[in-house]
């Protein structure tokens, strides 16, 4: 306690305070100038890079509908969770929050999502089967069925030119009939 | 990579809540976020349910320089956020190392050693001018100060408001701020009238909305996710989805780190 004898001189309080700040901030001038601008993350979307040339996609059901998300995005397929709990507010594209690996993950009532209201009546309204973890780990998608792994070539999909309102929906796979969800634009939903 | 510093001088003020409501967006967002707890208290890093008393290896150790920014950094249980955490031991920091040259610039350089890793990076700060503090603004772009809508909220304001006027002599550019009213109750006096003193001070660097009350806050820190995630669309994560819209809109400054000699 004792060990500590107090400066001769105290600084008027206002230089001390600068004299601290310009100490701390002293630069021994080895530091080469951070590059941290510039490389923000390019947003801008054209039509799924990913797709190029051709791509994997995992088909899947929900209600009756054949769905495709590519597999690069694809984490893991889970059996549904009954865990799942739903959160004040939600909106009702939304099952509910669960945790996956320790992490936070919002189940998506797909069919809620990739159909216009007046069609999302004419489907069955069973209890989901499987939740597919995709894109970022983020997001779970709700679904009935998981079919096979098929390889599509990116001009036999349909890609639509307008994301507009439901901007996942990245195109349709003709010869399949099947719609190809780009998973990288949930995150849109919350945006 | 951009780097956010949340401060104020005045404690209690959401500058934790801050942190974490901002950070949890930005994950969702899809940009790899970095979190650090630079509070002895460690309050953000007891958000993600670990032990600022038991913690081995936290920010202290930026300090002490035995280790690498790398391997400090903990998952927080929400995908591409990352927290660096705080232990107890950095309340001895401004004694031990008082005023040693250039020791206000160990932050920057930790986080310029991962600066590839991360699109975001938050820093949570004491209520408190020292060390720790400086090493928050020299490393930051952007400093967010929450200041609490009640009586008295501006003072605190105007000291940490003079402490970013003193950084800026050391700087050779301007390191912007904006000022976040919090804990808006517009049902209260208290809360009306804060918000009036601070168009009429700060009207420049007064973001335009509010972060209102929301109970939910304090169930979202109990349950250990950011308020923005475990519940989107809450009251307060819709006033955290603006402020983010607003400041990442907000013109980005020059990032190349030039430091005056004094
Ligand atoms: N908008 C809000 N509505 C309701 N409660 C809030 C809000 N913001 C923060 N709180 C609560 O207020 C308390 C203080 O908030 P917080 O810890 O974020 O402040 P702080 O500035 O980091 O405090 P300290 O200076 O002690 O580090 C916490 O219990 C938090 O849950
Ligand atoms: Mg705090």
């Amino acid at each position: 306690m004792a060990d500590e004898l107090p400066p001769e001189e105290l600084l008027e309080p206002r230089r001390a305070l600068q004299e601290y700040l310009t100490v701390l901030l002293r630069e021994e001038p080895v530091d080469s100038p951070s590059d941290a601008s510039g490389n923000e993350p390019d947003s801008s979307r054209r039509v799924a890079a990913w797709s190029h040339p051709e791509f994997e996609v995992q088909l899947f059901k929900v209600g009756g509908l054949q769905l495709a998300v590519p597999v690069d995005k694809l984490h893991n397929v889970l059996p549904w969770d009954t865990g799942i709990q739903s959160q004040p507010e939600q909106p009702e594209w939304c099952h509910g929050l669960m945790r996956y690996q320790g992490r936070a993950v919002w189940v998506i009532d797909t069919a809620v999502l990739v159909l216009p209201p007046e069609r999302l009546e004419l489907i069955p309204h069973c209890r989901p089967a499987y939740i597919l973890i995709v894109g970022d780990g983020c997001w779970g998608l709700a679904c009935h069925d998981v079919e096979e792994v098929v390889s599509l070539a990116q001009d036999e999909v349909k890609w639509r030119s307008e994301r507009g309102r439901r901007p996942w929906l990245a195109g349709t796979a003709l010869r399949r009939g099947c719609a190809v969800l780009d998973s990288d634009a949930f995150a849109k939903l919350i945006g | 990579m951009k780097v956010w510093t949340v401060a104020n001088q005045k404690g209690g003020v959401g500058k934790t809540t801050t942190v974490a409501s901002l950070a949890g967006l930005c994950a969702l967002k899809g940009e790899r976020t970095l979190i650090v707890d630079l509070d002895p208290h460690g309050s953000l890093t007891a958000y993600f349910r670990l032990d600022p008393e038991r913690i081995e290896h936290s920010a202290y150790d930026l300090f002490t320089g035995s280790v690498s920014a790398q391997s400090l950094l903990c998952e927080t249980g929400v995908e591409r956020l990352m927290l660096l955490p705080a232990a107890v031991a950095l309340a001895t920091l401004d004694r031990q190392i008082g005023a040693r040259p250039g020791m206000g610039l160990v932050l920057r350089r930790a986080l310029q050693e991962i600066s590839e890793q991360f699109d975001r990076v938050l820093l949570d700060c004491p209520p408190m001018l020292g060390v720790l503090m400086i090493n928050a603004l020299a490393a930051s772009h952007h400093v967010i100060i929450p200041v609490q809508t009640e009586f008295l909220a501006l003072k605190g304001l105007q000291r940490m408001v003079n402490t970013l006027a003193m950084m800026q002599r050391n700087r050779s550019y301007t390191l912007p701020y904006s000022v976040v009213p919090t804990q808006y109750d517009r049902r209260t006096r208290a809360s009306i009238e804060a918000l009036e003193e601070l168009q009429r001070c700060y009207r420049q660097q007064l973001w335009d909305g509010v972060i209102p009350v929301d109970t939910q806050f304090r169930e979202a820190s109990k349950r250990g996710l950011p308020l923005t995630v475990l519940r989107p669309w809450a009251r307060g994560s819709r006033a955290y989805r603006q402020l983010f819209g607003a400041l990442d809109a907000a013109p980005s400054i020059p990032t190349v780190q030039a430091v005056n000699h004094g």
